[in-house]
């Protein structure tokens, strides 16, 4: 009787040990958070960050994203019932206004004397409209026809703007005629460089530009996103340097410490909904590519990019938050919010 | 037997609990998108040529890490892919990918086709013209061998056409003996580029034979196929009308319904 209990014992032993571990692999498996990205840079996916009721508080391409001096998210859509939907980090609505940017696409945040300023690319408006962070119109900087270079509005559309130390304003006319348009602060035109070409000095389709002050000194940072090139020029507008991210339709360059994010709008051969996210070292080399293939350089040439996991429909922006967190706002994505991607 | 009653109620009791979906902290609903939920992108497959005399070779890639790409010719069970293939006859390719706990991609389907000859010396006339935006190399475009990509707007091998009905006059030098007519199309809904719904091959103004076209489907990947009107039997010809017809207008689950479909043709190949 003992040794027949005792195999039994043993047996049951068995049938739980393989179901304790049966079940390991059923969580492992089926219910595990996903990481995305490659390196140092990987990120949990939050799909549901920022999501509102979207009768009263409607988006349609969420072009991009900021963070404010008090840590708020705040982003801008082409919808006129709120361009501007500010949130706190946790996705929660803190307020909304404007209602007169129906060609909401660029938004850059500067602060001048302590405060937050918006510099909003309008490319219905044809014009820059700068305005406080509650939203009050302080300055407009209309398409530049006094300039020998325009003859009509509609060869003017604008996608973003990047301001210097000095206060400067830098535009790319990325919709229009691929110009980068140089003023000072009152609005003066100081001079224009770029337009449209294959040539290292042009662009086809200059989408997004910021000021690199990484190592110390002022440069911009321009896309071709046509081109998948993210170009360097001084800040007089010379040709300094391109590099090269082959499948990567890269939209604006966003510089957090040492590292520069870019929202991928397509990849591969450019096919609609095959975005995902670029992150470059200091010295412009991708090191990670969230929802894309595994970055891989062969003799120094990166391999062509593509999407790997259907993530990201067409990422327009990447915000980096003082938490190192992204939020993605996507253009073309059926009216949905932004992506928010938690470091790990 | 006290002992064993407990141990079963433990293990059962624990088996049902795992039943039920909680997060790591307890929420029936995860904060964070799980790998499961998550559908692969389809593998990246670079084919030395489409259309091919002796033989074809496809590579496959996809860098993600523990995926796996399968690959099936024709019929054939899918099996792992790991080096270049080489098809050495016309055939079908379906490719995919697949990593465990993660929704396997779709299928992608490669279409190689095996040619006798270039149809050279053949004077091509297209009614109407193909539009201004997608002109292509011209008439000559549809009998080069030059497969275009599914990048339409790079290269010159795609002509676009937003007419309901185009007509191909193929004017062969010398009488030639056919069985088949094949057009090979572009078929990408998201760029308002649809199947044709039928294609007629005419010889001295008779309609041989036609074929009705698969309509493009809400959400089907951007493809290039190549559909073939076969004859009934073995035809001798110097000339040869392809009449393509176009859907009326794109239908009412598209963004672009209302409006006329545009039809991509980037070769004929006659068999």
């Amino acid at each position: 009787m003992i040794r027949r209990k005792f195999i039994t014992d043993v047996s049951l032993f068995s049938v739980a040990g393989f179901a304790s571990a049966s079940t390991f692999h059923f969580r492992k498996y089926l219910y595990k958070d996903v990481i995305i990205g490659h390196g140092t840079h990987r990120y949990k996916v939050d799909m549901k960050w920022g999501a509102l009721d979207a009768v009263q508080y409607p988006v349609n391409d969420c072009h991009e994203m900021v963070q404010d001096s008090k840590g708020r998210i705040v982003l801008l859509t082409n919808h006129i019932q709120n361009n501007v939907i500010i949130y706190n980090k946790q996705g929660k609505l803190q307020e909304v206004w404007g209602t007169n940017f129906p060609g909401a696409h660029g938004l850059t945040l500067h602060v001048e004397a302590g405060e937050d300023m918006l510099y909003i690319a309008d490319n219905e408006r044809h014009e820059i409209i700068k305005t406080t962070i509650d939203g009050r119109v302080v300055q407009v900087f209309p398409a530049p026809l006094d300039s020998e270079f325009y003859e009509s509005v509609d060869q003017y559309v604008p996608t973003e703007t990047a301001i210097a130390k000095n206060g400067d304003i830098y535009v790319a006319d990325g919709y229009g005629l691929q110009n980068i348009l140089h003023y000072n602060a009152n609005g003066e035109l100081l001079n224009v460089f770029g337009g449209k070409g294959d040539g290292d000095e042009y662009f086809d389709n200059a989408h997004g530009i910021c000021v690199d002050t990484r190592d110390g000194m002022e440069s911009l940072l321009i896309t071709a996103r046509m081109q998948n090139r993210l170009k360097c020029f001084s800040m007089d507008g010379k040709f300094i340097s391109s590099t090269e991210l082959p499948g990567a339709y890269i939209c604006r360059p966003v510089i957090h410490k040492d590292h520069v994010f870019l929202a991928t709008i397509w990849s591969g051969d450019g096919r609609a909904n095959t975005g995902f996210v670029s992150i470059l070292n200091r010295e412009n080399k991708l090191i990670s590519a969230p929802g894309g293939s595994k970055p891989i350089y062969e003799n120094e040439k990166l391999r062509k990019q593509y999407q790997t996991l259907k993530i990201f429909q067409h990422p327009h922006d990447v915000c980096v938050d003082d938490e190192e967190n992204l939020y993605v706002a996507q253009w073309n994505a059926g009216k949905s919010y932004p992506i928010k991607l938690k470091r790990v | 037997m006290m002992r064993i009653a407990i141990f079963l109620i433990i293990v059962i009791s624990s088996c049902s609990k795992r039943t039920i979906i909680y997060d790591e902290y307890g929420n029936a609903e995860f904060k964070y998108l799980q790998d499961s939920q998550i559908e692969l992108a389809p593998p990246k497959i670079k084919v030395d040529s489409f259309l091919f005399k002796e033989s074809s070779s496809v590579e496959m890639s996809f860098d993600l890490e523990d995926a796996n790409i399968l690959y099936a010719i024709g019929e054939e069970e899918f099996k792992e892919y790991h080096d270049p293939i080489s098809i050495n006859k016309s055939s079908t390719l379906k490719v995919k990918v697949q990593k465990r706990a993660y929704k396997e991609s779709e299928t992608i389907f490669v279409q190689v086709v095996k040619v006798s000859e270039k149809l050279a010396g053949a004077e091509i006339s297209i009614t109407p013209q193909a539009s201004n935006s997608y002109p292509g190399n011209g008439a000559t475009s549809l009998i080069d061998l030059q497969k275009g990509t599914l990048n339409f707007k790079q290269g010159n091998q795609w002509l676009g056409f937003q007419s309901k009905k185009v007509d191909i006059d193929v004017d062969f030098p010398i009488e030639k003996e056919i069985t088949q007519v094949c057009l090979s199309l572009l078929s990408d809904e998201k760029s308002w580029i649809f199947r044709p719904e039928k294609i007629f091959l005419v010889l001295d103004k008779d309609t041989l034979s036609a074929l009705m076209v698969p309509k493009t489907k809400k959400n089907e990947l951007a493809n290039s196929n190549s559909w073939c009107v076969p004859l009934a039997e073995k035809e001798k010809c110097t000339d040869l009308k392809i009449v393509i017809e176009s859907m009326e207008e794109i239908p009412s689950w598209h963004d672009g319904k209302g409006t006329p479909p545009w039809l991509f043709i980037d070769e004929i190949i006659v068999k």
